[in-house]
């Protein structure tokens, strides 16, 4: 078990590195640059200037030659500094960060609860009207484009009813538990109701497969109730395809929601990597997309442990 | 001929008693008969071979028994009659009681059959714990003393494996020891050999044969080879498409098969009986239920079949003391 977590770590290693040269390289290969977005803010600036400006900046060297500079400034702790928050990068990093986590993951705990025991709910009873419902009500979810549902939820909550606030994270002053509570339900709710149809059809289909197994007969064949097959002998067969998915959705949630952010104007991750590549602002955008990696090679090593805790057929030298 | 209702044993003295069951699986075509007025009783400390070809209808009538026919097949007539109670007209939660305490089933390819994500021994202790008040340690330390008992060595380190860790024999032991774990009166075997070799075959019935005289079982023993129930069944039951069409001890059954399909099977055993020529009949495949030809089941890949064959269904009617048979032509 350590040789295979020495392994992963490696191999993450190794992932992340070659990533790094890669996002660098793509950024690189933006038309324009950050002097460029200069030239345009200040016509007084000479084609002299923004040649001296780029020299001063590296801008001038090989692609290569620059991220190794780069590297060696970050192994060495130094992200950098943000152009567009004019901050250092870690600095404008985390706000957003601390942001997403809290809006993402009250949204994939609302969906897990309540995915998971609708899909189980539909799996019992497959092609019943119970299971027809719940499917309806999934595919509604997974179909309604985030956009167009957040806009209908601001339109009828904040300026219909006039009940929770359009967009985001708090009031000035408004420092209380409730008053940023209430900023969130929106764009919770949005998110929630575009994840939870996905996980109910995956619990839904996990669960069938795990109902129709040998082992669920000789369950009921020693006597087994309803109770006993579900939640014994089929839920912990059922999860661990369901463990794949829910690893998936642990990269997106520090990732962000790009569009949901932008419709609540809520300052997360997602946004911050779309301002941070439409401003030239290589440090941060490279940084936040390096993040991102990070956690969603974090996400497949939990999963491929959740897995050998889930079934004992799996193991690790 | 009279139609016989009654099995050849005494009826007091079953264990187990089906009497006329019928089990039909609703098709969107048309219903189909898996199961078409089979009657048998297994007695006590008894074992009665069921023996056909697949589909022929055997595992549904085992599963009937428990209430474990999966949809859309029901249990349409008949009786299912065990300790004075008929366990199809049974409440569901009365039913939870009877499985795995009092009849148990073991099935054939005890790799799927056991959950793989459970030790052996929490799932022979979770069938203790499901029937009786017992700790968990109590029940762990049952379990481990059944897994010994039925030939697993060095039990209480094995009782820790998970079922891809042992061997198929091993596991059908532990599939054994789960289903007698709460001392049941019957046992139902569905092919419990079939995905074995030849030698851990032998063992396992062997096996089941010792667990038999401890607990006076009566098995009710499914298997489409007629050599693993020649060495283990009192009495044989001979199934085909649907219908038994022949029933006797098993010495007799062997010695001198009435029915033209039980001479086919016979036949087919290797070494078995004089040499007649093949029944080129049993080369056939077993018709299809939704399209039972007319008359006899049978007559369609019967060498002896007539126009009687085919105007009507023969009855399963006693032939001689303790033989039951259903073919127009089977001299008494």
């Amino acid at each position: 078990m350590t040789g295979f977590l020495f392994q992963r770590l490696i191999q993450s290693a190794v992932v992340l590195a070659v990533m790094s040269f890669v996002i660098y390289w793509l950024m690189g290969l933006m038309p324009g640059d950050p002097i460029d977005l200069m030239i345009s803010a200040d016509p007084k600036i000479t084609s002299e200037d923004a040649a001296r400006l780029r020299a001063l900046y590296g801008l001038d060297k090989p692609i290569t030659e620059r991220y190794l500079n780069w590297l060696g400034a970050a192994v060495g702790g130094d992200f950098g500094f943000s152009r567009l928050y004019a901050k250092p990068v870690p600095e404008a990093l985390l706000p957003a960060l601390a942001n997403t986590v809290r809006l993402l993951g009250i949204t994939l705990c609302l969906s897990l609860l309540i995915g998971l025991p609708a899909g189980m709910a539909a799996a019992i009873r497959p092609y019943s009207k119970t299971d027809y419902t719940i499917n309806l009500l999934a595919f509604a979810g997974i179909s309604l484009p985030a956009f167009w549902l957040a806009l209908l939820l601001i339109i009828v909550f904040s300026v219909f009813l006039g009940v929770l606030p359009a967009g985001g994270v708090a009031a000035l002053g408004g420092d209380g538990f409730w008053d940023q509570a209430k900023y969130l339900v929106l764009p919770v709710a949005n998110l929630t109701i575009a994840s939870v149809g996905g996980h109910t059809r995956y619990m839904r289909a996990a669960m069938i497969e795990a109902l129709r197994q040998d082992y669920i007969r000789t369950a009921r064949a020693k006597g087994a109730g309803p109770a006993r097959v579900v939640l014994g002998h089929a839920l912990r067969n059922a999860l661990i395809p369901v463990v794949t998915i829910v690893s998936l959705d642990f990269g997106f949630l520090f990732s962000g929601a790009l569009i949901t952010e932008t419709v609540f104007a809520y300052p997360g991750m997602g946004k911050l990597i779309f301002d941070a590549i439409m401003g030239n602002d290589y440090n941060l955008a490279l940084v936040a997309l390096l993040f991102v990696t990070l956690l969603i090679l974090i996400g497949n090593l939990l999963a491929d442990l959740a897995y050998a805790w889930l079934d004992p057929r799996i193991s690790y030298r | 001929m009279p139609e016989v209702l009654e099995t050849s044993q005494d009826s007091a003295a079953a264990a187990l008693e089906v009497r006329q069951l019928e089990v039909v699986f609703a098709t969107d075509a048309s219903p189909l008969k898996a199961a078409d007025k089979v009657s048998f009783a297994v007695p006590a400390g008894r074992t009665l071979g069921l023996v056909g070809e697949s589909g022929c209808g055997k595992s549904v009538t085992a599963l009937a028994i428990l209430g474990l026919v999966p949809p859309p097949g029901l249990i349409t007539g008949g009786q299912i009659l065990f300790n004075g109670d008929d366990l199809p007209s049974l409440p569901e939660r009365r039913m939870e009681d009877i499985r795995g305490a009092r009849i148990s089933m073991i099935f054939q390819e005890p790799m799927t059959a056991l959950n793989p994500v459970f030790s052996i021994g929490s799932q022979v202790a979770e069938a203790l714990r499901i029937h009786r008040r017992t700790s968990r340690p109590e029940a762990w330390k049952a379990a481990v003393e059944m897994l010994a008992r039925v030939g697993i060595a060095d039990a209480a380190a094995r009782a820790g494996d998970y079922p891809h860790q042992l061997s198929g024999g091993m596991r059908q032991r532990a599939m054994i020891a789960m289903a007698l774990i709460c001392r049941p009166e019957v046992l139902i075997a569905d092919e419990p050999t079939t995905a074995l070799d030849v030698t851990t075959q032998a063992q396992i019935l062997d096996l089941m044969m010792a667990m038999q005289r401890d607990l006076g079982l009566a098995i009710l023993f499914i298997s489409h080879d007629l050599g693993v129930i020649s060495e283990i069944a009192d009495e044989v039951a001979v199934m085909y498409a649907g219908a038994i069409v022949e029933q006797a001890p098993a010495g007799e059954l062997f010695e001198r098969p009435l029915h033209p399909y039980t001479r086919g099977l016979i036949e087919t055993l290797p070494g078995a009986g004089p040499r007649l020529p093949r029944l080129a009949a049993i080369a056939g495949q077993v018709p299809d239920l939704g399209a039972l030809p007319r008359g006899c089941r049978f007559s369609d890949r019967c060498p002896l079949a007539d126009d009687e064959c085919g105007a009507s269904e023969p009855t399963l009617a006693a032939a001689g003391e303790r033989r039951r048979v259903a073919c127009w032509k089977a001299a008494p």
